[in-house]
C-alpha cells in the first residue's frame, strides 16, 4: 500500500539527501524565483528542489509539511491528464486538484472535505481546500491546500499534518504564509 | 527504470517463480486448518497483521448487510469452510480482487459494481477462496522463499514491505497453473451451488472490454491484466461449453442490493478523474434504470471531465435530463449554472445557482456559488 500521495515525495527525496536544508530566522529574506514571491516561516526548515518547489518541515515531514509548488500550465495534472488554465473556475481548479491527488493514491477513501471554498491569493481568485484522512496505521491526518493559476503556471501551497496537536499547533505559520503569496509581474505578461 | 525493462524483470522474476509448485493437500474441512505446519502459520499471522492494518485504515466498507450477503454467498460455495473464510471490501475503484492465506478474501468496490448479477459476483468469490483451499498462497510463497530477485522486484515497484503478503498473493497473480487450478474448483463450486455456469467467463469478458477501452494501466493487479483475463475468459468457457442455462443468476436481487454501491462507485471514480471508467459503467441506456434518477447528473459529470469533442452538449444534456427526472437533486442545478455563465447566459446562471441554494443550503461548496451568483447578477448590471 502506498503512503499517502500528498507530496510525499518531496520529503522522501530531501531525506535522501538530495537537497540542501535551511532553518529559517527571522532575518531570512522571503523565498523568491521569477514567478512569485513568499515569506517563509520563522523556526521551520526548508529544503528547496530542482522542481520549483519548496519544502518546509519543523519536526519532520510525519508532524508536518508545507510545500509551495509551481507547475507550469499543462503539466499541473498529469495524473489525470488535465491542464490548469485561467479560464477555469476556482471550483473546477479545486476539483482538478483533488482528483490529481486521489488519483496518486486510489486507496485514498477515507478522503473527506471538510470545507472547499474560494481564496484570494496573490490577487487571482483560487481556492482553498480543508481536507482530513485517516493513514493506514489509523492516525487522522488534515490537509490545507490553496491553489491557483495565472496565463503560464499553477500554484499550489499545502500543509499537512496529524490532527491532533501538530494540525492546530503550526496552521497559523501556514496561514500566515498563504497571506504573504504575491504573483510577480513577469508571470502576468 | 523504464517500463518495459521494469515489466520484462518482473516476467523474468515470475518465469523463475513459476517453474514447478510444492505440493500440498487442499483444505478438505476445519480439522485440516487446525493442522497447519508452522512455516505456514507464520504465513497466516503475516495475513492477520494486513486485516488488522486494513481494519484501521478505514477502507473497508461496513455496510453489515451488504458484507453478510457476500458472506453467505461464500457458505453457499464452500459450506465446509464456514467459519474460516471472511469477506470483505475495499471502498477502492480499482479493478482488485485477492485472497490472503489465512482465508481473507477481499473484494473491491469497483470490481464488484461491475458485476450485473450473483453468478457473477459468485465467480469472483468462488475463484478467490479457491485459492485459499488449495493453499496456493503457501505453494507459491514456497517458491518465492528466500529469493532476493523477489525483493528487487517489491523494492522496484514501491511496494512497502507490509503489502508483502498481498504480493504474493495477488498482486502478481499466481502462475498459470495454479490460477487454471483455481478457475476449475471455482467453477465446481459455482455449478453446484445452482449458479447459472453461463455467467462465468462473462465476467472476465466485460472486464477485458472496460479495460481495454478505458486504457487501464493498472497492469499489475489481478483482473486487470489483459492476458490473464483472457486465460480466465478461456478457462471458463472450455468449462461451461455444453452447460446448461437453467441455474440461477439472481439478477433481480443483486441490482436491489449492489444499487447505492454503485452509486458510490461512480462517485469515487469520478472524484478520481476516471471518466472513461464512468461512461463505459454507463453506456448501456439500460444501465441506467438500474440507478437513481440522479444518475443523469453523473452522467453529465463525466462527460465534462473527458472534455472529448461534443462532450460539452452532452454533458449540457445529461444534466438537463438529471433535472427532469431529478428535479429536487441540487447538483445538476449547480453545473448546468457553470455551464450558463461561462456561456454568458447570466439570467440562466442565475436561476439555477439560486436554485441550488434553495435546494443546498448548506452545501460545501456553498462560497463558491454564492460568489457564482453575485458574478451572474453584476453581469446583468443587478447589485
Amino acid at each position: 500500500m502506498r503512503r499517502r500521495a500528498f507530496l510525499a515525495a518531496l520529503p522522501a527525496l530531501a531525506l535522501a539527501g538530495c537537497a540542501n536544508w535551511e532553518v529559517i530566522q527571522a532575518q531570512t529574506p522571503p523565498y523568491e524565483d521569477d514567478t512569485y514571491r513568499i515569506d517563509l516561516p520563522e523556526g521551520w526548515v526548508r529544503a528547496m528542489f530542482e522542481r520549483e518547489a519548496v519544502a518546509l518541515t519543523r519536526d519532520g515531514h510525519h508532524l508536518e509539511l508545507i510545500v509551495v509548488q509551481r507547475k507550469p500550465n499543462k503539466k499541473a495534472f498529469k495524473r489525470i491528464k488535465k491542464e490548469a488554465s485561467k479560464d477555469l473556475l476556482p471550483s473546477e481548479l479545486a476539483e482538478l486538484a483533488l482528483s490529481e491527488q486521489k488519483a496518486a493514491d486510489p486507496a485514498l477513501s477515507t478522503l473527506v472535505i471538510l470545507s472547499n471554498q474560494p481564496a484570494l491569493l496573490g490577487g487571482r481568485l483560487g481556492f482553498r481546500l480543508h481536507l482530513r484522512f485517516t493513514t493506514p496505521k489509523g492516525l487522522p491526518m488534515e490537509q490545507l491546500v490553496y491553489g491557483v493559476c495565472d496565463e503560464k503556471y499553477f500554484y499550489s501551497m499545502g500543509f499537512q499534518a496529524p490532527s491532533f496537536h501538530y494540525f492546530p499547533a503550526y496552521q497559523p505559520d501556514f496561514e500566515r504564509m498563504v497571506r504573504s503569496f504575491k504573483l510577480l509581474t513577469a508571470s502576468e505578461t | 527504470m523504464k517500463a518495459n525493462t521494469r515489466y520484462a524483470l518482473i516476467g523474468l522474476a515470475l518465469a523463475i517463480f513459476a517453474t514447478g509448485a510444492l505440493a500440498v493437500d487442499p483444505f478438505a474441512s476445519s480439522d485440516d486448518l487446525a493442522k497447519v505446519e508452522a512455516e505456514e502459520r507464520r504465513l497466516w499471522d503475516e495475513a492477520n497483521e494486513f486485516d488488522d492494518i486494513m481494519r484501521r485504515s478505514g477502507q473497508l466498507y461496513h455496510d453489515q448487510a451488504f458484507v453478510d450477503y457476500l458472506q453467505g454467498i461464500a457458505e453457499r460455495l464452500y459450506p465446509e469452510l464456514k467459519g474460516h473464510v471472511r469477506i470483505r471490501m475495499l471502498k477502492s475503484p480499482i479493478l482488485n480482487a485477492f485472497a490472503l492465506p489465512n482465508g481473507s478474501i477481499y473484494l473491491n468496490q469497483g470490481l464488484v459494481s461491475r458485476f450485473q448479477n450473483e453468478a457473477q459476483l459468485a465467480t469472483v468469490v468462488g475463484h478467490e477462496i479457491a485459492h485459499f483451499q488449495l493453499r496456493h498462497s503457501y505453494r507459491q510463497r514456497s517458491l518465492l522463499k528466500n529469493t532476493l530477485l523477489l525483493r528487487a522486484v517489491v523494492q522496484m515497484l514501491g511496494v512497502p514491505s507490509q503489502a508483502d503478503i498481498v504480493f504474493s498473493s495477488s498482486m502478481f497473480g499466481y502462475s498459470r497453473e495454479l490460477e487454471s487450478e483455481a478457475d476449475e474448483l471455482g467453477y465446481q463450486k459455482v455449478a453446484a451451488a445452482g449458479y447459472d455456469v453461463t455467467e462465468t467467463p462473462k465476467v472476465f469478458q466485460h472486464l477485458i472490454r472496460e479495460t481495454k477501452t478505458a486504457e487501464v494501466r493498472e497492469r499489475i493487479y489481478l483482473f486487470s491484466s489483459h492476458p490473464k483475463l483472457q486465460d480466465r475468459v478461456d478457462n471458463y468457457k472450455k468449462l461451461s461449453k455444453d452447460a446448461p442455462d437453467d441455474g440461477t443468476r439472481n439478477t433481480e436481487e443483486y441490482v436491489q442490493r449492489i444499487g447505492v454501491i454503485r452509486l458510490t462507485n461512480i462517485q469515487n471514480e469520478l472524484s478520481m478523474g476516471r471518466a472513461k471508467h464512468v461512461l463505459l459503467a454507463l453506456c448501456d441506456p439500460e444501465s441506467l434504470d438500474e440507478y437513481p434518477p440522479e444518475i443523469h447528473y453523473y452522467l453529465g459529470e463525466a462527460y465534462r471531465q473527458r472534455g472529448a469533442m461534443g462532450d460539452d452538449i452532452s454533458s449540457e444534456f445529461a444534466y438537463l435530463d438529471a433535472v427532469r427526472e431529478a428535479p429536487n437533486f441540487a447538483p445538476s442545478y449547480r453545473a448546468l449554472g457553470i455551464i450558463y455563465l461561462k456561456d454568458g447566459a447570466y439570467a440562466e446562471a442565475e436561476a439555477h445557482f439560486a436554485r441550488y441554494l434553495e435546494l443546498a443550503p448548506d452545501a460545501a461548496d456553498l462560497a463558491y456559488v454564492v460568489h457564482y451568483l453575485r458574478l451572474a447578477r453584476e453581469k446583468q448590471g443587478k447589485s
